[in-house]
């Protein structure tokens, strides 16, 4: 019997064992070295020497990284914000309120086209619309409305734009999230409610939030570390500009490291984001670790 | 007083969930609503709850017309199946939710689900979640919560199909107790005829989506509507035989295919001038006295099944193309193991019907004595 559990055992990590060699080898090792790179002067010169804590300090006196600290800070709650009100608001309106599922369906079909179409595209396409000339469509609306000028939005609202692209993004993972949290809540504690002379905005008070409440930490986290670390939307459309008014702390590691050549300092800056999502992802096991002890 | 008049429900694609609905009962009686699953009682429970909208028909609560109110202007407490307590709650607050959505204070909200809970004896679990309790325990903080709002009308639905046997009496022990010291006009929806029977003054028997008979329990037992009740109440089922009715020179006969007995003067008028019409039988299984040899107008029994309940001795057996269950009453001139041993020669026992049976119309079902 037990012979038999071991040789079970060893058949799956024999048939683990390929994405463990791949994971090993494309992902820990450069995260490896990119700890390692952390402590070098490593430029496009390509020599590995170490200067201890340089890397770090060079963070510190850089008059631009409370700027962009505070950029992210920003950046990151305003979007996670909004993100997980408008998760709340879709999810309750196409669950709760829409109870015709398949309508609500549609909906949230139409929310998921942000998060289907790549990362490019979708930029390009923001570009596009908020071209600075008169074609620009944005611009077109707003002559039409009664502006004299064409503006460039991208130059004059950087942070608006970035956000706003960003959420769009971001809300159909969540919405989905809560949609079926909100189903699994039993009927009879909505009847039960309104028997007792809940009204609709009470029920949504006592009885949904609260029900929601893991998965709302949850969501806020998980999507915190999607937010800090990914910068592709940002890259691409604003680049970090104008200056740095939408440089954020993973974006300022990749301009440090391929723009500027400053591989050493580029990877010093990415350490320490990826202690801070190591934090966060302690949070989330233990937020995880709780909920299922609730639940039991 | 409630008044159920004409309560019609149709849900999509046209299914009729309720006809014709009328029920008429007093302040402070208990009533049920009993039958199958996909009877239609708990949609007539969640009718005159508010949380399903009839199609026509209209319910009043004394002389208010409540059949468009919300279910919040009805003045109603309801226990549900699963209990539904609010899970990220406190007992107490659970208890006390009904009074926080009507803006009374705190302190007062809590004096008040104290003192429900108290009557309910659950004062010591105030402090706790709903998950950390039994289920007996999440039953009787289901009733403080629907009854603290000292409600107008209480409605139950199947509050007890969750819980096992032994509890299920204690609580509904519990449930008559505390509905008759508040003197509540309550509703309950139940599928289990012993539940009703015990709890309820009156009992509503309902079958696709209609009201078969709605009276005491006394009456649906000895005196079923028609075959669905009869087929519905009583334990062990009431016994169905075939039979016709036949004249002859002015005596009315039941004639079967193995027997012939003579109605009994009470039912021979009720019985008149429907010579000829097919019937069926239905007798309880103590509504007759078993003979271990024939005798006039007794039917043959061929034994298939002897039972020792403890209590009663009970025996099964073909009377005609029917099973006939039969408790061996008291006065019975054998013993245990003289049918025992009959049954096992493959032998018979002769049944000679008491008066107090009933006669159904083998076609409509309808009780004929009635």
């Amino acid at each position: 019997m037990k012979q038999n559990m071991r040789q079970k055992n060893m058949q799956a990590y024999l048939f683990l064992s390929p994405f463990l060699v791949f994971i090993t080898v494309l992902y820990i090792l450069p995260a490896i070295l990119t700890v390692i790179m952390a402590f070098t002067s490593l430029d496009s010169a390509f020599i590995w020497k170490f200067n201890g804590i340089n890397n770090f300090r060079k963070i510190l006196m850089d008059p631009n990284t409370p700027i962009i600290a505070w950029n992210t800070v920003k950046y990151v709650g305003i979007t996670i914000f909004l993100t997980v009100v408008l998760d709340l608001f879709f999810a309750i309106m196409t669950t709760y309120f829409i109870r015709d599922e398949r309508k609500g369906n549609i909906f949230k079909s139409i929310l998921m086209i942000p998060m289907i179409t790549p990362g490019v595209v979708y930029s390009v396409l923001w570009l596009w619309l908020l071209e600075a000339t008169p074609n620009g469509l944005a611009n077109k609306v707003y002559m039409a409305l009664g502006g004299s000028e064409p503006l460039n939005w991208i130059a004059q609202y950087p942070f608006v734009i970035i956000i706003a692209a960003t959420l769009l993004t971001s809300i159909a993972y969540g919405t989905t999230v809560f949609s079926s949290a909100v189903k699994s809540i039993p009927e009879n504690q909505f009847r039960a409610a309104r028997v007792d002379g809940a009204g609709e905005w009470e029920i949504v008070r006592n009885i949904i939030l609260p029900n929601l409440r893991f998965h709302i930490t949850f969501i806020a986290l998980w999507e915190t570390l999607g937010l800090l670390t990914n910068y592709v939307t940002i890259m691409l459309i604003t680049n970090g500009g104008p200056g740095v008014q939408t440089e954020v702390w993973a974006l300022s590691a990749y301009h440090k490291a391929f723009s500027d050549s400053q591989y050493g300092y580029g990877a010093a800056i990415s350490l320490v984001l990826i202690v801070v999502v190591m934090v966060l992802m302690l949070v989330i096991g233990a937020v995880m670790h709780h909920q299922e002890k609730s639940r039991s | 007083m409630i008044r159920i008049e004409n309560l019609r429900k149709e849900f999509d694609k046209g299914v009729v969930a309720l006809d014709s609905i009328n029920l008429t009962f007093d302040e402070g009686s208990f009533i049920a609503l009993l039958g199958p699953s996909g009877c239609g009682k708990t949609t007539t429970l969640n009718c005159i709850a508010g949380l399903l909208e009839p199609t026509s028909g209209s319910i009043y609560f004394d002389d208010r017309d409540v059949t468009n109110l919300a279910p919040k202007d009805r003045n109603i407490g309801m226990v549900f199946q699963s209990y539904a307590l609010y899970p990220h709650m406190k007992v107490i607050d659970n208890i006390a939710f009904s009074l926080k959505q009507k803006g009374m204070p705190k302190a007062e909200r809590h004096e008040k689900a104290r003192q429900m809970a108290r009557k309910l004896q659950i004062e010591h679990l105030l402090d706790r979640m709903p998950g950390e309790l039994s289920g007996g325990q999440q039953q009787r903080v289901s009733m403080a919560r629907a009854l603290v709002k000292e409600p107008q009308v209480l409605l139950l639905d199947e509050p007890m199909s969750n819980l096992d046997a032994r509890l299920k009496i204690e609580i509904r022990d519990e449930i008559r107790r505390i509905q008759q010291d508040l003197g509540v006009t309550s509703i309950i929806v139940t599928h289990d005829q012993e539940e009703a029977m015990a709890m309820a003054d009156k009992i509503a028997i309902l079958d696709n989506g209609r009201i078969q008979q709605f009276d005491t329990p006394e009456m649906l037992y000895h005196k079923p509507a028609n075959l669905f009740v009869a087929h519905f109440m009583g334990n062990p089922p009431m016994n169905f035989i075939d039979a016709s009715v036949e004249e002859e020179d002015g005596t009315l006969w039941l004639r079967g295919g193995s027997f012939r007995v003579k109605a009994p003067a009470a039912m021979a008028e009720k019985l008149a001038g429907k010579a000829g019409q097919a019937v069926v039988i239905g007798v309880r299984s103590h509504q007759m006295n078993v003979l271990l040899a024939p005798a006039e107008e007794t039917m043959e029994l061929h034994l298939s099944l002897v039972e020792n309940l403890g209590k009663d001795i009970m025996i099964s057996g073909d009377l005609d193309d029917a099973l006939v269950r039969v408790t061996i009453p008291a006065n019975f001139e054998g013993s245990y193991e003289q049918l025992r041993e009959l049954r096992r020669q493959g032998g018979s026992v002769y049944l000679k019907l008491h008066e107090d049976y009933n006669i159904f119309d083998r076609e409509s079902g309808v009780n004929l004595l009635i």
